[in-house]
């Protein structure tokens, strides 16, 4: 349908749209007006992404200004998805008569994904390939192999890439990354290259956020996009943790040991090309001291030899003069990696800042920290000097040399932990050295200083506020929706005891319980009964997992399980898993049924789908807090609260909340869909874990279904999906589905309402608002209740003044 | 070795206990030679269900006879032991099997009626007075009685092992059957309001076998499916159903995860009962197994190799449970054969199994795992996973075996055309359906069906006619209408209503009946007299006004058995000839069963119709055969004609429907 936001014409592909839709297209057209950032929560499965793209990609080509669409997703599946969303749209346009020929979107990611080398693409890990493409596609093979063919393997598929013309090595259109691949065939060119060097001239690129946030990628990939550029942060409920994952480092005892053997053969090397070709290296000095800017061009293929984020002014410095010459560069890394594997025999914990170590390092090695902060640009020079291949090898001594960078660069919102144990009760040192950022709104900072108009959405980012106080922007908007139904399609429940009325919770102490380990068995295998095609059941980590996974089987719950439908479980290993979710939805869709056991903050519950009869019901089995023995959680949370007044129990209420969230909102896609949402844990019951939830959930929580037993819940359950299952009209439209008639309906009550708000205002003030503002108190219908909760929660909090632990422990008496 | 009369008696033995056995027309009875070496032995025919003989080269002559219910238990076995063994049992194997059939195909108590023609003195194959029409079901064609008589096909399938030839006409017969023949078989049999149907309609020569099942397919099919439909593996892990407390009553009914099998060492040797199924499932199950079994059964009994097995540490890692006691550890005896097979438990975060790489994009979690590349940092110690090592050997047999329980139904072709090279996905795979939101499409355009009105101008015009001319009293105005029930309810509300205007008093009331009435009080009296009369008169109407109405109520006598079965026979061949008629007339829907068929051609239809047609036309004259049946029994014929008024009503509808198309045909 095609309908007007404002003087914007917007087609968006379906004949119907949800309200919720409409709003959020109205807002995000605000913000993009605005030319400012949003926060914005829409209820999982209602459509986001085709509303986003929809309504930029009409902004983007109804406005001259030429602007550019960074859409930035989780995973390789949403990436997909987005992409096929978009060339659906464009499809739809071109029948609607817009005129974009020219336009063009693609999605990227890695080497591995889209390799079609015969070799190459063989390989298992992603850095053997990203290390054997660059052996056969780095500017120097390519100059060899061209000037006496045979000389050097080169691969066909980048060479064949010098046959078309730069700017059109696809034609225009949008593509999916299996398309490209297609194309890639077909042609015989690298799908990689192809898009890596068509970047500047796409007008949607959509890739995964560390290509933008994660410094040491971004710089290569986003350098060139422009500042106008519209930034999409999808599903972006745990961006802080990429932030803070992109700027950590952590090393182990093997990395130093394997840093060391590089920087010895890096050596040895050097000793051979002084004899050969000493004038390689007197050039490589030379430039150096012009600066870096210089030693670093022609690095487009190199993008596995990237470096964290150095600013501007840096990079024209001249690198300083005790390492510029190879050996003693060398000698530079030698004396460091001593330094820090000398640092790892100590046996006990270490918490330090940046300034401390740097104090401590100068003393006992006389490392500085300028050169330091040097030390992985140089490398990269001398790499390239050298012309390295094999580069994986060296990959330990990448690490170190990275390590090195940012402790020298960074000195606020960043911590030095050296964890000498795994867990509390090994007994063999295994020691880790943490490089750990503190801070997420550091590695996003350079995207909110850089680009315009910045979109953070996901399903699940309750509550809005918490967003903008750590990332540190200044949203124009933030605005959750909630969720129209007709007819209640997903049911959610929190089961607090079994049958038994013994109370369930994984907390620590009761998790392994067998009673507990019964009681959460029983759920499964009620549910099994109970619940047609698909269930899904997440579990707060890999190890309760794993644990009550065979404490399930010797207690003869898995076969009761098997009497009901089939079962799988989530495997470290990607693929295995992958297969075990085709096998899944295999079992789902000839009508055996299928349990899916998985973990939050897993693979599993990070992009992968379970509508329709995929999850008929999902079960979150306890809270999935974080490891709050963790001393990396434990600095993090003192930053939080030092810096933004963040309570601890705040924050990992609202970490935990966001993930269970996350997890039971994958049931859903659109609104003829129904499922069950179980919670069962006894803290899901307190109003303050709840209130943490989704708007568009918590409203649909009675009070009645909060404190369940198993055998209520599984009554209730069986009750809902006869319901659900009778048949119903799902044409209607006017409440939760709106036609065309609908929004014009909608635009004309605003306008009247807007109307009268100025108007009113003017009476009473005797001035005249501008009508934006006015119209900004708008849906009536969403009832007001919403905005609020969320503070008066966090003041209900604040009187109790107690962590989660300490509420716990008094309940115990009760549980006996 | 014959007997007088209708008893025959041959040589037998009953359990190493020789004797005589002797058969009449309705027992088999046994009497030791010694009386009392055993006991005496009788049954009547009527409870012999089957018969199982020894083979015609074996040692000895026996014959075993099965009885209903299983009483005697097992059944009686004879050995003959005369020198016209073979023969002897031939003799009452012949005499036997009619009754064999008939109780078999009966079932119920009632069978026993075959005494009448099938008797000693008769007792070859083929007997046509035997069981067969006695048999309780009355269908025309049913398994028993198919092509040769019921005796024959026991016979047959009786006497194989004695290798008497087969009769050729049955072969032959059953190759001259539609290819489905079976399917609807089992179709009339379980519906017998169907059966009756087919009876009268096919078997009655009224239409073809093929025409009474054009339209019926979707029940064909049902029954295909149900029956071609196996019950499955079982679905839990093979190790987990050794049920070792399965004897004991009152054992825990949550089986064992195999666990059992050690702990009963304890108690004392473990007793395992191997099925050729289990031990399918095992060497399914764990191939290694198997080929232990090839290389090395015929050196080592069976019995030992299992019970090697079992008692090995293989098993040990074969049974799917992480709870293994320190003590089994110590006393495991080194095994020779499977100890070479022993590896390495499959506890590594990527699994020893190659994955193939063949899911689709939207599925592929080890290409997210690459897109972001190693991450720099360790995962705290709960969340890495595969931490517990000991449970991943556990949940990988959990997906390979939820995985071999999806591959048990088949479609292993499906999967292979799935797997494409490298996770590029097959032509036809739609990923918009993974992203689509269908409640927002628009409602389809609803697929209307054109009336075929006949005078199109009258409906309408009528219409507008009808429209003008509306309300209770057409052509007044709203203020003419409005006077008038003003009027009406002062009317009303003024009304006051006096008896003693319409309700003569009695004149000879006051009392004076003594007097001479004067001519006013006589014509008073006579008024008073009439009016009386026609109190009573109206009355008497009234009366049975009410006893009419009472009798209209009441419950008719119901309609005497042999008519209701006429008639019900006459409406259920109308009933049928109406579909066949209509499914003829009306368009194929698209989707329909058969749809695009010879069958449903333009041309074969109209011919049946047609011929449908002619069938209808003659239902008024079965309506009439049946009044006229009605009214020789006494019964009322208005009854008659009123239960089948709405059978002759549909008649007629596609009768008037079938002239109007040939006129129409015709033009």
């Amino acid at each position: 349908m095609k309908f007007m936001i404002g003087d914007l014409p917007v087609l968006f592909p379906y004949d119907r749209i949800y309200p919720e839709q409409f709003s959020y297209m109205s807002d995000l057209k605000e913000t993009l007006d605005a030319g400012g950032h949003c926060v914005l929560e829409m209820p999982s499965g209602t459509g986001k992404t085709v509303s986003l793209l929809s309504l930029i990609v009409s902004y983007m080509q109804f406005y001259p200004i030429k602007r550019k669409l960074i859409y930035c997703s989780r995973t390789v599946p949403e990436i997909e998805k987005a992409l096929a969303e978009l060339k659906r749209l464009m499809e739809y346009r071109a029948e609607m008569g817009a005129h974009d020929e020219e336009f063009r979107g693609l999605g990227l990611t890695s080497r591995k994904n889209l390799c079609l080398h015969p070799e190459v693409s063989k390989e298992k890990k992603g850095k053997v390939v990203d290390s054997r493409c660059r052996d056969l596609t780095s500017a120097f093979a390519c100059e060899k192999g061209r000037a006496e063919p045979g000389s050097v393997p080169l691969c066909s598929f980048h060479e064949e890439l010098n046959n078309y013309e730069t700017g059109n090595l696809i034609p225009a259109g949008v593509y999916t990354l299996d398309d490209v691949k297609k194309y890639g065939v077909e042609k015989g060119v690298c799908p990689y290259f192809t898009i890596r060097r068509m970047m500047p001239y796409l007008d949607v690129v959509i890739f995964s956020f560390h290509y933008l946030l994660d410094p040491k990628v971004a710089e290569n990939v986003s350098a060139e996009l422009s500042k106008e550029s519209i930034i999409v942060f999808d599903e972006a409920h745990n961006i802080d943790n990429v932030c803070i994952e992109s700027l950590s480092i952590d090393l182990t005892r093997p990395m130093l040991e394997s840093a060391a053997r590089s920087v010895n053969k890096i050596g040895d090397k050097i000793e051979e090309i002084k004899r050969t070709d000493a004038d390689k290296l007197q050039q490589e000095y030379e430039k150096l001291v012009a600066g870096l800017q210089e030693a670093n061009e022609q690095r487009e293929d190199e993008d596995m030899l990237a470096n964290p984020l150095l600013s501007k002014d840096m990079l024209d410095e001249a690198i300083p003069g005790n390492i510029r010459k190879a050996e003693h560069f060398i000698a530079f890394l030698k004396r460091f990696i001593e330094y820090l594997k000398t640092r790892m025999r100590v046996l006990h914990v270490v918490a330090e800042t940046p300034q401390s170590f740097l104090a401590h390092l100068k003393e006992i090695t006389y490392i500085e920290k300028r050169p330091l902060r040097f030390a992985a640009e140089r490398l990269t020079s001398l790499v390239r000097t050298l012309e390295l291949t094999n580069i994986d090898e060296h990959y330990a001594l990448q690490k170190v040399a990275s390590f090195g960078t940012l402790v020298a660069t960074y000195e606020k919102g960043f911590l030095l932990i050296l964890e000498p144990y795994e867990t509390e009760h090994a007994t063999v040192p295994n020691p880790i050295f943490h490089f750990t950022c503190l801070d997420p709104s550091l590695a996003i900072a350079p995207v909110f200083d850089r680009f315009a108009s910045v979109v953070i959405t996901s399903g699940t980012i309750s509550p809005l506020d918490m967003y903008p106080k750590i990332l540190q922007f200044q949203p124009t908007r933030t605005e959750s929706y909630p969720m129209t139904l007709t007819r209640n399609a997903f049911f959610p429940m929190v089961i607090t005891r079994g049958s038994d009325q013994v109370p369930i919770s994984s907390r620590f102490e009761v998790r392994n319980d067998p009673a507990v380990v019964r009681n959460f068995g029983s759920i499964l295998v009620e549910m099994a009964k109970t619940v047609p095609d698909g269930v899904v059941a997440f579990f707060p980590s890999y190890l309760y997992m794993e644990s009550i996974v065979s404490a399930w089987y010797d207690m003869g719950i898995l076969s009761e399980v098997w009497k009901h439908k089939l079962l799988f479980v989530e495997t470290p290993d990607a693929m295995e898993t992958s297969i075990a979710l085709k096998n899944y939805r295999e079992a789902c869709n000839n009508g055996r049924g299928a349990v899916m056991l998985s973990v939050a903050r897993g693979k599993v519950s990070e992009g992968i789908d379970f509508d329709h009869n995929y999850g008929r019901a999902v079960i979150m089995f306890g809270i999935p807090y974080q490891y709050t023995e963790s001393r990396i959680l434990k600095a993090r949370l003192e930053f939080l609260r030092d810096n933004y007044r963040i309570r601890e129990n705040d924050y990992l209420t609202f970490d935990a909340m966001r993930h269970a969230a996350q997890c039971v909102g994958r049931v859903l896609r659109g609104k003829t869909d129904w499922g069950l949402m179980v919670f069962a844990d006894k803290r899901f019951a307190r109003q303050d874990k709840r209130s943490k939830l989704p708007r568009w959930i918590n409203q649909y929580i009675i009070e009645a279904h909060s404190n369940m037993s198993t055998d209520m819940a599984i009554s209730l359950a069986k009750k809902f999906i006869r319901q659900i299952s009778q048949p119903w009209d799902h044409t209607q439209t006017g409440i939760s589905l709106w036609t065309l008639d609908d929004i014009e309906a909608k635009q004309q009550r605003d306008q009247e309402e807007s109307a009268r708000a100025i108007q009113e205002h003017g009476e009473a003030f005797g001035t005249t608002l501008p009508p934006h503002q006015g119209s900004a108190s708008r849906d009536g219908e969403d009832g007001g209740d919403g905005g609020f909760l969320d503070g008066a929660d966090v003041e209900m909090g604040d009187e109790f003044g107690m962590d989660d632990e300490a509420l716990a422990a008094m309940e115990m008496p009760e549980g006996k | 070795m014959s007997g007088e009369g209708s008893v025959r008696r041959y040589a037998a033995e009953f359990k190493k206990v020789a004797g005589m056995l002797s058969v009449t027309e309705s027992t088999v009875a046994w009497v030791p030679n010694q009386s009392g070496a055993m006991d005496r032995q009788s049954q009547a025919m009527s409870r012999v269900i089957n018969m199982f003989a020894s083979k015609a080269d074996a040692k000895k002559t026996q014959l075993k006879l099965a009885f209903r219910d299983d009483i005697p238990t097992g059944g009686l076995m004879f050995t003959f032991t005369s020198a016209t063994k073979d023969d002897d049992r031939k003799a009452v194997q012949d005499a036997l099997i009619p009754f064999v059939s008939a109780n078999k195909a009966g079932g119920s108590g009632s069978a026993s009626t075959p005494a009448a023609g099938a008797g000693p003195s008769t007792p070859l194959v083929g007997t046509p007075g035997g069981p067969s029409p006695a048999a309780a079901s009355p269908a025309p064609v049913t398994p028993a009685q198919v092509g040769v008589g019921g005796a024959g096909v026991g016979a047959k399938g009786k006497r194989k092992a004695d290798g008497s030839p087969s009769t050729g006409s049955v072969d032959a017969s059953k190759a001259a059957r539609p290819v489905n023949y079976k399917l609807r078989l089992r179709v009339l049999n379980k519906n017998p309001n169907l059966k009756m149907l087919h009876r009268e309609l096919v078997l009655g020569k009224q239409i073809t076998e093929e025409e009474f099942w054009e339209g019926r397919e979707a029940l064909l099919q049902a029954e295909e499916m149900a029956y071609s439909q196996r019950p499955g593996r079982a679905s839990r892990l093979l190790d987990d159903r050794f049920d070792l407390d399965a004897g004991k009553k009152g054992s825990a009914g949550a089986g064992g995860t195999g666990v059992g099998i050690k702990t009963k060492q304890d108690t004392g040797p473990v007793v395992l009962n191997l099925s050729k199924d289990l031990t399918r499932e095992i060497f399914e199950e764990f191939p290694v197994v198997q080929d232990a079994y090839a290389r090395h059964v015929p050196g080592i009994r069976e019995a030992e190799f299992w019970s090697r097995y079992f008692t090995s540490q293989l098993w040990e890692r074969h049974r799917a449970s992480v709870r293994k006691s320190a003590n089994d550890e110590v006393t495991k005896k080194k095994d020779d054969i499977f100890d070479q097979y022993l590896e390495e438990p499959d506890w590594n975060p990527a699994p020893r199994k190659q994955m193939t790489d063949s899911v689709e994009r939207f599925l592929d979690l080890a290409a997210t795992e690459e897109d972001h590349g190693e991450t720099d940092t360790v995962r705290d110690v709960t969340m890495q996973a595969g931490r517990e090592r000991s449970s991943l050997p556990l949940i990988r047999r959990f997906n390979e075996h939820s995985n071999k329980l999806l591959r048990r139904g088949g479609d292993e072709s499906k999967m292979k055309k799935t797997t494409l090279s490298h996770t590029i996905l097959p032509e036809d795979y739609d990923i918009y359906n993974e992203i689509d939101l269908e409640d927002l499409h628009g409602p389809a355009a609803a697929q209307t069906i054109p009336l075929d009105v006949q005078d199109t101008d009258a409906v309408v015009n009528g219409d507008k006619e009808t429209t003008s001319a509306k309300g209770v009293m057409p052509g007044r105005s709203a203020e003419d209408l409005l006077e008038i029930a003003r009027n009406e309810v002062g009317r009303l509300q003024n009304l006051r209503v006096d008896f003693s205007e319409v309700s003569l008093a009695n004149p000879l009331a006051s009392g004076d009946r003594e007097a001479v009435p004067s001519p006013e009080q006589v014509k008073q009296t006579e008024r008073f007299a009439a009016q009386r009369d026609a109190q009573l008169a109206a009355m008497l109407v009234v009366k049975e006004l009410h006893l009419a109405s009472n009798a209209e109520n009441a419950v008719n006598a119901p309609f005497p058995d042999a008519i209701l079965e006429q008639m019900r026979s006459c409406h259920n061949a109308a009933t049928e000839f109406l579909r066949q008629y209509w499914s003829a007339v009306l368009p194929t829907a698209a989707g329909a069963l058969g749809a695009g068929t010879n069958a449903t051609s333009a041309a074969v239809k109209a011919a049946k119709a047609e011929k449908m047609a002619g069938y209808l036309r003659s239902t008024d004259n079965k309506v009439n055969a049946v009044v006229h049946t009605a009214t020789i029994a006494g019964f009322d014929p208005a009854r008659v004609r009123a239960a089948l008024a709405p059978t002759i009503g549909a008649v007629h509808v596609a009768l008037e429907r079938e002239k109007r198309r040939l006129a129409n045909g015709a033009v």
